[in-house]
């Protein structure tokens, strides 16, 4: 298939889901919508089906695409490393999804479907593979209605829904049958997704997945960096998801100062660092209005504090700045900012403006959360992110010898 | 003989073991008391799990009413974030059907006071995957926990369904070891509820049939039964979505027309 005729294939796809969903009650759309909008995430699925040599190949890369133009994620276990077995795969990949979809239409993903749908009878652990049923929709040909596999997955298992079946034959010459069946059913695990989000309590959440900052290497960063923080129970939901905004909007600046080396161009003063971050925070609208200046804490002066969770701002003109040392440098001073200002959650932010001969490492080594334990012992530590922005960066052409 | 030491001789406790116990905190058969207690309980095992992961969190209850206490399930989220599972053993009369909507009204029933975003809440944690329930027909004498290996939440005995009760929380490795082959032996002799069973349910809410009817009941008030099926399709599902708006207490009729609750209205709301 040619990129022009993957183009067409694909706008046909999205042109069908989208007729059918016009001849719904409109109500249902702006719902839809409602639920989309607010839940403010891309919702990740994993999308399980014929290998790399199975002719359908082509189609799930398709469908791939047309999940990611609505918006979802779709993550292939071919995308995932780490794990020995292609089972093992996908219970690795459905860790990280919401919601997961089989297209049992090879020998190989028809054995995996039977695998995740099978319910264990004996006491289960998180990585049996009883709990991705639940996560699971398997759509099959209808074709195979007579066969094995559909008639295990039906009878046995109870995984056969009303959506489940699909013309094979029409699918392999491109027909938006199934893709239109999948985005339904995607539509309405989102409905769902969103409707679970509302159901806990507090207004943000920690959990609530970040949307895209538009930087690939600091969203898989703060990804990492959630989970993470989902382990640290004793803080405040409400701080957590404060905190990680600010360091989502800090991490992208430190990586459009690697994208573009005039941002930070020459050496400057903290007090020009600190205006020209609160300048490119102020131009960021859902962290503006709470975005504050210099409060007085603790008897010294911070530099910049949204909803209270402090950013320290430093620069370092005469070495290069490491991570281990920026934390070992500063964060005493950090941790004392925070508990003046009644949080658990600070952040540190360092200008690295010393001379440089080497080109930047990627910006994920310069996001990094640290857990400062109390000094006088006891069960609560403070954590303090740490996000340094490379300045004074050589242009890339400079680097050529 | 005193409920303590009577409850003690029903798990058939050896004495020997009463010096192991150190009592943590304790509730006389008062809602109030019950909650600081439970309070103490959910508050120890977050403490804990923000230092370690939580191999053990076992509930052998008559009603699971555990789960709908929302801090309860964040401690079994925890948990499952941290690599384990918690395994709540319930009583479910055997006459009752195993599906959504009848498991929906059972706990609608055993657990009155709870709001229908807690009951929702408590089948997404089963349909995610985040703890795993396991029904019998057959009602333990005496309800008990087990957490971490150390811990025990023990209940006096009581008769079922009551809500209130004496309850102790214990901390003793000796009677946690003594009391786990009884769980795993009740366990054993249970039935782990499908997650799909409670999946289905939650995601029969969002469909765009149950939606759009919950729309034009609202614009209405209420309709005729006879116009409120089709209105959830032509398949073979309107009956199951029905059921379920029903279940949950989103929809109710009397006689012969269909109205929306105020939950229901609450539902629809968050889209709003």
């Amino acid at each position: 298939v040619t990129t022009a005729e993957r183009d067409n294939i694909l706008a046909d796809w999205e042109r069908s889901f989208q007729q059918l969903t016009a001849s719904l009650p409109s109500v249902l759309s702006s719902l839809r919508l409602t639920a989309r909008q607010r839940l403010n995430r891309r919702i990740p699925i994993w999308l399980g089906g014929p290998g790399k040599t199975d002719p359908l190949y082509e189609q799930r890369l398709l469908l791939r695409d047309l999940l990611r133009k609505f918006e979802f994620d779709p993550i292939l276990s071919e995308d995932f490393d780490g794990a020995t077995s292609g089972l093992d795969l996908a219970i690795d990949a459905l860790n990280y999804t919401d919601f997961a979809i089989i297209l049992a239409a090879s020998v190989g993903a028809s054995a995996e479907a039977i695998d995740l749908s099978r319910p264990r009878r004996d006491v289960p652990k998180p990585e049996q593979t009883t709990f991705v049923r639940g996560k699971l929709d398997v759509f099959i040909p209808d074709e195979y209605s007579n066969g094995y596999v559909y008639r295990v997955l039906r009878d046995e298992y109870n995984m056969i829904g009303k959506f489940s079946g699909f013309s094979l034959s029409n699918f392999q010459q491109f027909h938006s049958e199934l893709p239109c069946k999948i985005l339904q059913r995607a539509e309405q695990r989102r409905t769902s997704l969103y409707t679970d989000s509302q159901l806990h309590a507090g207004s943000p959440t920690a959990t609530t997945k970040l949307a895209s900052c538009g930087s690939a290497q600091v969203d898989a960063q703060l990804g990492v960096i959630q989970n993470r923080l989902m382990q640290a129970v004793s803080v405040n939901e409400e701080e957590k998801k404060y905190w990680l905004d600010i360091m989502q909007a800090l991490g992208k600046l430190a990586s459009d100062c690697l994208g573009d080396a005039s941002l930070f161009k020459s050496q400057i003063s903290e007090k020009e660092f600190q205006q020209k971050v609160k300048q490119f925070l102020q131009r960021n609208p859902a962290i503006a209005p709470a975005l504050e200046e210099h409060p007085d804490i603790a008897g010294g002066e911070t530099d910049l504090s949204y909803h209270k969770i402090r950013i320290e701002l430093k620069v370092e003109n005469d070495k290069a700045v490491l991570p281990e040392s920026a934390v070992e440098q500063y964060s005493q001073q950090t941790a004392q900012y925070t508990t003046g200002s009644d949080r658990r959650m600070g952040i540190l932010c360092i200008l690295d403006g010393s001379g440089k001969d080497l080109a930047p490492g990627s910006v994920r080594n310069d996001i990094l959360i640290e857990e400062v334990p109390p000094p006088q012992g006891g069960h609560y530590p403070l954590f303090l992110g740490v996000v340094i922005t490379r300045g004074n960066l050589k242009r890339p052409s400079e680097h050529s010898k | 003989m005193d409920t303590w030491k009577e409850t003690l001789r029903h798990l058939a406790v050896p004495e020997s073991l009463d010096t192991s116990i150190a009592l943590v905190a304790t509730a006389a058969a008062d809602p109030i008391q019950m909650a600081l207690t439970y309070d103490k309980v959910n508050d120890t095992l977050l403490q804990i799990l923000e230092q370690q992961p939580m191999e053990q969190c076992m509930h052998v209850t008559g009603e699971a009413r555990a789960i709908s206490d929302p801090k309860h399930r964040r401690v079994c989220r925890e948990v499952h974030n941290k690599g384990h599972i918690c395994q709540i053993a319930g009583f479910l009369d055997g006459a009752i059907d195993l599906n959504g909507a009848e498991l929906m009204r059972w706990n609608q029933s055993n657990w009155q006071e709870v709001s229908w975003q807690n009951h929702l809440d408590a089948f997404a944690l089963f349909a995610n995957g985040e703890a795993v329930m396991f029904l019998s027909d057959r009602l333990a004498e005496i309800h008990f926990s087990l957490f971490d290996d150390q811990y025990v939440l023990l209940q006096a005995e009581h008769e079922h369904p009551k809500s209130t009760k004496q309850v102790w929380f214990l901390q003793s490795a000796e009677l946690n070891q003594y009391l786990q082959p009884t769980v795993e032996k009740l366990m054993e002799a249970s039935k782990p509820v499908d997650p799909r069973l409670f999946s289905d349910f939650n995601l029969s809410l969002s469909t765009d049939e149950a939606l759009c009817a919950l729309y034009e009941l609202a614009e209405k008030g209420e309709i005729p039964k006879s116009d409120f099926l089709p209105l959830l399709g032509e398949s073979g599902d309107r009956s199951l979505i029905d059921s379920n708006l029903r279940a949950i207490k989103f929809i109710n009729s009397d006689g012969t027309r269909v109205r929306i609750t105020s939950e229901g209205q609450e539902y629809l709301s968050l889209f709003s």
